[in-house]
């Protein structure tokens, strides 16, 4: 008997192999052994050289400068954690600078000088660009309608010393963008103390409730990272215990949709609703009569103004139903301490009246000294500043008056719309931008002048204004620049002084003039340990501390004597105006555009992915539901 | 003579099912011997804990495997055993450390904190490591050729079916078992 093989026979055994190995493990641990395969360093994917290594500095990509404990391999940082017990974030990091590695690489990184032409975008040598830009500020002054500005994102750096100096030689005006996050709020606040207007800052760690009409605390506002942090480990705590946060605003943000409770608003109504829970506060007695006091005047002008918004009528007013704002009011009255935030003045610009209600309302809650504590600005050096151009608020900048506009590389553009700046800009007018990325307003600049990308150089960082206190870090850099990166700095220097200008040295006294104060201690991230500035014998040794990651934090202010005012001079018409009236009018410079964040840098093209899985940024039913389990 | 169908697909799909599970695994793993043939239980039975070697600080941070000199201080000098004076000899004289071949390293790019197991989440080494204190010889260890890590990573099965909680250290098995403790987490705490 003869076997006969048919083509068929041979494809229907090749069939069988096929559904053979699809059947063994062959395929799926091939295809798991190929994916680790893929990190082995024989592989062609670049790996970090170098023994494993960490080093600690401050992110510079935001005004919170949190602490940054990196992982390094030789020079290479290949991740970043929180450092606990840091002065500016004491364990918080947002996912903002998880990333703050990836940026240098950034696909937007430019490393050459760009300059805008007919259009079209061309790289162009450092000479090229010093000559540009020296002509532009050889032109400036000689006529008015093409003046010069310079517009510092983070005043009162050593660096800003230099920009007030280029606008002082040029005639020109050093602007500043309105302070991020609850600065207008605190602001509003420190204004009603009769010993002399008085700066304060957010202690979010002494809070148990914290009502924001509109800054963006989970997101953006001072250290996100820190409060996020603070919220998620009180989860753990009893009930009674836990921070919550309750945002009020017109629209679902980002922040409302992260925030413990929301309360939708009309917009335009946050006087009226402010002064719906101070009624219900003052009604019921609920208010911090102790605080009331000894340390406010005018209760009895602003009871007889609460007693006016009674919550049925706030309820008409805000659309907020009458048992909210009750209900809130005593809640608020039994988690103190509480503080209540204003709006945020880039992206939720509150009106006047408002910000007076809310800074009314802080008051019979007790809020200052306590999670609004005094705060003193960071020591700085001051030789000379009397000849410096002081700082010009970005509203106050004239339309059409600028010829050439110099953005440092710290401006965000969420503080500084475009279509602002656009407005101050006179024709054929020359916007030079120092970000190291060509996005931003570094893709709205006509000369684009990059700079070292973050961690590349060595920064002076001061803490958001609303900190409850003063940090400084010179926080090391960890990372290489580009060869042959020109500094915009140099750049600038060496148009100045080619256009006939001259500017002062570059100023390097910081270390000096804060131990010179004598205040404050200095943490070492590495030791994470304080010790008191007294106690550092040098600058040299402080410059070492600093070199190490180390960051400064500032004693805590005295409370000073002396009292708030419920109402200021001729306030309560305004206010009721205001709060009774059609919705208030906002200010001008309200921006449409959606603000995620302060940075100048933008995000990684991971931040995405992270953000939507971390949980740094836990909504609260996922949290709240993790911790029942727990 | 004709194959009728059924015959002609099982010729290709025998061998190749054997092939995929018999001879797959045994060219994909390579068996490496361990440096010495320690014995875990001789060294339970006298008394010692897991942590008396593997030192585990109070914090939950864990030291590792112990040093040449941690070993030498109880074996100082040959005569004992046979492995004993192959460690005399080859690693604590010359003052090498012995290059064990450790099952539970893990690729570059997780990061492995004991502290929290130990400490927070009170788990046994046994919980991970199983019975490793049992074994009287160290079990053979064998390397994956393409991924270059310990076969414990994915276990002894190649299907992974019935195995023990502590064969197996893939992702998955780290969210199994995070997931059934209600500690679900991010992707940043185990990557760095």
């Amino acid at each position: 008997m003869k076997l006969e093989l048919s083509r068929r026979d041979l494809f229907l055994a090749g069939g069988g192999a096929v559904a053979g190995i699809a059947l063994s493990p062959v395929p799926w641990k091939l295809l798991d052994d190929l994916a680790i395969w893929t990190q082995q360093p024989s592989t062609p994917t670049p790996r970090p050289a170098g023994p494993l290594a960490f080093r600690h500095t401050s992110c510079s990509l935001c005004p919170a400068s949190c602490g940054l404990k990196a992982r390094c391999f030789g020079a290479q940082p290949v991740g970043f954690s929180a450092v606990p017990g840091h002065p500016a974030s004491d364990g918080g990091l947002c996912p903002l600078g998880l990333t703050a590695h990836h940026l240098a690489k950034h696909p937007f990184r430019a490393t050459l000088p760009e300059r805008v032409s007919g259009g079209k975008r061309e790289r162009i040598d450092r000479a090229a660009a010093v000559a540009t830009l020296s002509a532009a500020l050889a032109a400036c002054g000689k006529n008015p309608k093409r003046i010069f500005a310079v517009v510092d994102g983070r005043p009162g750096r050593s660096l800003s010393r230099t920009w007030r100096a280029l606008a002082t030689a040029t005639g020109g005006l050093y602007v500043t963008p309105p302070a991020a996050g609850a600065s207008r709020s605190l602001e509003a606040l420190g204004k009603r103390f009769d010993g002399g207007s008085l700066a304060l800052g957010v202690d979010f760690s002494k809070a148990r409730r914290v009502v924001s009409f509109g800054t963006p605390v989970l997101t953006d506002a001072g250290t996100p990272g820190l409060l996020a942090r603070l919220r998620a480990e009180s989860r753990r705590r009893p009930a009674a215990e836990r921070i919550e946060v309750i945002q009020v605003e017109a629209t679902r943000s980002r922040g409302a949709a992260l925030a413990d409770r929301f309360v939708p608003i009309a917009p335009g109504t946050e006087a009226a609703f402010a002064l719906g829970l101070a009624h219900v506060l003052l009604d019921e007695k609920l208010a911090d009569a102790a605080f009331l006091a000894a340390r406010t005047s005018g209760l009895d002008e602003f009871a007889s103004l609460a007693a006016r918004f009674a919550p049925a009528l706030v309820e008409q007013k805000t659309g907020v139903p009458a048992g909210v704002v009750t209900a809130l009011a005593r809640d608020l009255a039994a988690s103190l301490p509480a503080l209540v935030l204003g709006g945020d003045p880039a992206s939720a610009p509150l009106s006047a009246e408002a910000e007076a209600a809310i800074a009314s309302l802080n008051l019979l809650l007790g809020a200052p000294f306590g999670p609004l504590p005094v705060r003193a600005d960071a020591p700085r050096e001051a030789d000379g500043d009397a000849k410096l151009a002081s700082a010009t608020p970005f509203d106050a900048l004239p339309d059409g008056s600028v010829g050439l506009l110099l953005l440092d590389a710290t401006v965000a553009e969420g503080l500084v719309p475009w279509e602002r700046l656009k407005r101050a800009l006179s024709d054929g007018a020359l916007v030079v931008s120092l970000s190291p990325f060509r996005a931003g307003l570094g893709e709205k600049a006509t000369l684009l002048l990059p700079g070292p990308a973050p961690l590349e150089a060595m920064l002076e960082l001061e803490g958001p204004s609303d900190a409850p206190l003063s940090t400084l870090a010179l926080a090391p850099a960890l990372l290489l620049p580009p060869k042959d990166l020109p500094l915009p700095e140099e750049i600038v220097r060496e148009a100045t002084a080619a256009a006939g200008l001259s500017l002062p040295a570059p100023s390097s006294g910081r270390a000096a003039a804060l131990l010179a104060s004598k205040r404050g201690r200095i943490y070492d991230p590495s030791a994470a340990s304080f010790e008191p500035l007294a106690g550092i014998a040098s600058v040299d040794a402080l410059a070492e501390l600093f070199a190490r990651g180390a960051c400064w934090i500032d004693d805590a202010a005295p409370e000073p004597k002396g009292r708030f005012a419920l109402l200021r001079e001729g306030e309560a018409p305004r206010l009721l105006e205001a709060a009774l009236g059609a919705p208030s009018a906002l200010p001008a410079r309200l921006t449409t555009l959606p603000r995620e964040s302060v940075s100048a840098a933008p995000p990684s093209l991971l931040l995405t992915k992270l953000t939507r899985e971390t949980t740094l940024f836990t909504p609260p039913a996922a949290a709240n539901a993790s911790a029942a389990r727990a | 003579m004709k194959l009728p169908a059924p015959v002609s697909f099982a010729v290709g799909l025998v061998p190749a099912l054997a092939a995929g599970w018999l001879l797959f695994p045994r060219l994909l793993y390579r068996t490496e011997a361990q440096p010495l043939a320690f014995n875990h239980k001789a060294h339970a039975e006298g008394g010692m804990a897991c942590t008396d070697c593997h030192a585990v600080a109070e914090n939950g941070r864990f030291a590792g495997l112990p040093s040449t000199e941690s070993c030498a201080g109880c074996h100082a000098e040959k005569g004992e055993s046979k492995t004993i004076n192959a460690l005399v000899a080859s690693y604590v004289e010359p003052g090498r450390e012995v290059p064990w071949l450790v099952h539970a390293r893990q690729p570059d790019n997780v990061y492995f904190p004991h502290a929290p197991h130990v400490t927070t989440g009170k788990l046994a080494c046994t919980r991970c490591h199983g019975p490793e204190g049992e074994s009287t010889t160290p079990r053979a260890y064998q390397v994956n050729r393409l991924s270059g890590y310990s076969r414990d990573l994915w276990g002894p099965s190649m299907t992974r079916a019935g195995r023990k909680e502590w064969q197996g250290m893939k992702m998955s098995d780290c969210i199994h078992c995070h997931r059934a403790g209600g500690r679900e987490s991010a992707c940043l705490d185990c990557h760095k």
